[in-house]
């Protein structure tokens, strides 16, 4: 039996090598392998290497005599004849299942006839992976109990240590899967990330260009540190360097204007204690003393348990924006200015086109009223105070009518050549009846043949019958005086009275339209009061100006100011 | 015969209302200001008072106001007389104590038309 047993073991051994030294592509093909020498050498028909998972019973693999059991198959692990290996964890043997009365019955015995059996654990880590067993339909000899359960669990250990081997090289096939699936993950998730970092370092970009141009800087406060963070901008509005970081919060607050300083430190107050946000224009004053305009937003950031951690927000140069609102707010304002000059000039003339025909219509009346009792003398009165004011309507027409036209730029300037002498022979006939009415003097001086003038004689020749008539309106057994010189490229005239004067207050507004007509409409001092706005205006046309002093009680001087000679160049300025 | 107060600052106005009231039979004084007016609302006796509303100094409405605050001269009758033809002016004056309100330049019918009967229910 011993020489058997022995000579059994080396060709077991032999056969185990042999399958060892051979190369499969499964662990399936081992386990057919050992499951082929098992039939060889127990002489037992069947022989099935199985996995136990909980109380199924899992073929991996089999030899029948008709294939009729395959790996794949499923049994309840109860139903088998293995169910006593697994719950004892060791080899069980039967020779001669239907000599058992407890085994008898048992549902393979039924099914299957089979008559013996050794079965042995696989254990892998300690724990039954699941069986190797082999059986017979033919009862065999209990005397080989010993034999076949030795060899059935040196076959299983070897089967075992394949098995296991197996599962290594498939573990490491499945973690090496994951990895790789892994990598392919963190491959991808680099990718997007890349891919988002390279389009929010875009929008960075754009955002940062933006701010540059937009002039809008970002800035943050931590409310525990009273630490300021500034970008770029910000420092750029201020007018300060980066690289020194930004001021302490009270002296950031001086760069605003000092009447500016309460209004922002009462917003950033109710922003960091009460969490109310801020949006406002503010002036501002950089660090060179460049005056400028900010536009300043903040806004309360709350952390989870709503207390304010920080306050952030932006600022921008809007001082481009803010001067031209304010040159749009100016010429608004000389539109409106302007305009409504236009309307006072509108309402001032009605009212003195009213005057004088309020005299011719009343007059026209009285005499209608009166002329059955009325006398040749009274009519005459009448009639004459109806002509006065009728060329009084005229003249007052005639001088609204310059007065249009030297605003719409319509009054041009003709120059021609001539003299003082001249001048004053074409003005004296004119003023002389004037001056005399109330027995007043009229002196020229100056006013030589030498003196050669190129400019608009008409346009002088008026502005000095204005003054002279004025002159005689307010003066009484007094002097108008007409004095000339030449000073450099100038000429200068003075009319001069002693007549009545003007009180200080009235001097400046004398040229402004209608001021005369301010007080009362009395019959010998009557003027529209637009003779002197017509004379300033022309002055200007001829690159002059007129000024006037005075004294009450004392008399007055118009002084007028004009070159000598209007050049080409000068003659094709227009005035407005 | 009434006796009326024309309280006017323009000259031309002055002769032309005057000649005009005094053709109807009215005597009439004449106050360029309302100073004077009120100095001679004090001393004479007047059956109405032509008062002009825009005048130097004082303005023909404070003339007004002043005298219907003086229990004196509270019972002087006063038309309001204007070339600013606004509504405006006119209720201010209706409303200060004025009992009517013509418009400047006159137009002398509608203004016989409104003191005639102001002069009657005096008298």
């Amino acid at each position: 039996m011993i020489g058997k047993n022995f000579r059994l073991s080396i060709d077991l051994l032999a056969e185990i090598n042999r399958i060892n030294s051979l190369e499969f592509e499964s662990v399936e093909e081992v386990l057919k392998e050992f499951l082929l020498v098992g039939k060889k050498y127990f002489q037992l028909e069947y022989g099935i290497v199985s996995r136990v998972i909980d109380d199924k019973y899992v073929v991996l693999s089999a030899v029948s005599p008709k294939d009729e059991i395959k790996s794949g198959d499923t049994y309840e692990l109860q139903n088998t004849y293995c169910h006593r290996v697994v719950a004892e964890k060791k080899t069980y043997f039967i020779h001669c299942v239907s000599s058992d009365a407890t085994m008898s019955h048992h549902p393979v015995y039924l099914a299957m006839g089979l008559e013996s059996f050794v079965g042995s654990p696989i254990f892998i880590n300690g724990e039954v992976f699941g069986t190797l067993n082999f059986s017979s339909t033919r009862k065999i000899a209990e005397s080989s109990r010993d034999n076949l359960v030795l060899f059935n669990e040196f076959l299983s250990q070897i089967l075992a240590k394949n098995i296991k081997a197996d599962l290594v090289h498939k573990e490491i096939l499945i973690k090496k899967e994951l990895l790789k699936k892994e990598n392919k993950k963190l491959k991808n998730q680099l990718r997007i990330n890349k891919t988002l970092e390279k389009e929010n370092r875009a929008h960075k970009g754009l955002a940062e260009k933006l701010q540059v141009i937009a002039q809008i800087g970002q800035w943050e406060y931590d409310v525990a540190t009273q630490g300021l963070e500034w970008g770029d901008v910000v420092y750029q509005i201020h007018g300060l360097d980066p690289k020194d970081g930004p001021p302490p919060v009270d002296k950031a607050i001086n760069f605003y204007a000092p009447h500016e300083r309460q209004r922002i430190t009462d917003y950033l107050t109710k922003c960091v204690e009460g969490g109310e946000s801020y949006h406002d224009d503010f002036e501002f004053i950089d660090a060179q003393n460049n005056k400028k305009w900010v536009n300043a937003f903040g806004e309360a950031i709350k952390d989870d348990e709503g207390l304010i951690v920080t306050i952030r927000g932006y600022f921008q140069d809007i001082t481009d924006t803010k001067l031209r609102e304010k040159e749009i707010e100016h010429l608004k304002n000389v539109a409106e200015k302007g305009s409504k000059t236009k309307s006072k000039f509108i309402a001032s003339m009605s009212h003195e086109l009213r005057t004088p025909l309020n005299a011719i219509i009343g007059y026209s009346e009285l005499i209608e009223d009166e002329i059955e009792f009325s006398t040749t003398e009274q009519l005459l009165d009448d009639v004459k105070k109806i002509k006065h004011s009728g060329l009084y309507l005229l003249t007052l027409i005639n001088q609204i009518l310059d007065i249009a036209k030297i605003e719409a730029g319509k009054v041009s300037v003709n120059t021609s050549k001539f003299n003082l002498k001249d001048l004053q022979n074409q003005i004296e006939p004119i003023c002389t009846p004037v001056v005399l009415k109330k027995k007043n003097q009229l002196i020229f001086t100056g006013m030589s043949e030498a003196v050669e003038v190129e400019s608009d004689r008409e346009k002088m020749a008026q502005v000095l019958i204005n003054l002279i008539s004025n002159a005689a309106k307010f003066t009484e057994n007094g002097k108008i005086t007409v004095t000339s010189r030449v000073v450099g490229e100038n000429l200068e005239v003075s009319v001069e009275d002693n007549g009545i004067g003007m009180p200080k207050e009235k001097l400046d507004k004398i040229f402004n339209r209608f001021q005369q007509l301010d007080s009362k409409f009395s019959g010998e001092t009557e003027g529209t009061g637009l003779g002197l706005t017509i004379c300033k205006e022309f002055l200007k046309l001829m690159h002059g100006d007129i000024s006037v002093k005075s004294q009450e009680g004392e008399g007055s001087v118009f002084e007028l100011h004009l070159p000598l000679r209007i050049s080409r160049k000068q003659k094709d300025i227009k005035v407005a | 015969m009434s006796k009326i107060l024309l309280v006017e600052d323009n000259e031309i106005n002055q002769e032309l209302m005057t000649r005009r009231l005094k053709n109807r039979g009215y005597e009439v004084r004449l106050a360029e200001d309302g100073e004077k007016a009120l100095a001679l609302l004090k001393n004479e006796k007047f059956d109405l008072v032509l008062i002009d509303i825009s005048l130097p100094k004082m303005s023909g409405l404070q003339v007004v106001e002043i005298c219907k605050s003086d229990h004196k001269l509270s019972h002087i009758i006063f038309v309001a007389l204007t070339a600013h033809a606004m509504e405006s002016t006119k209720e201010e004056a209706l409303g200060i104590g004025c009992q009517a309100f013509v418009t400047k330049p006159v137009d002398y019918k509608l203004l016989m038309e409104t003191i005639e009967p102001l002069l009657i229910k005096k008298t």
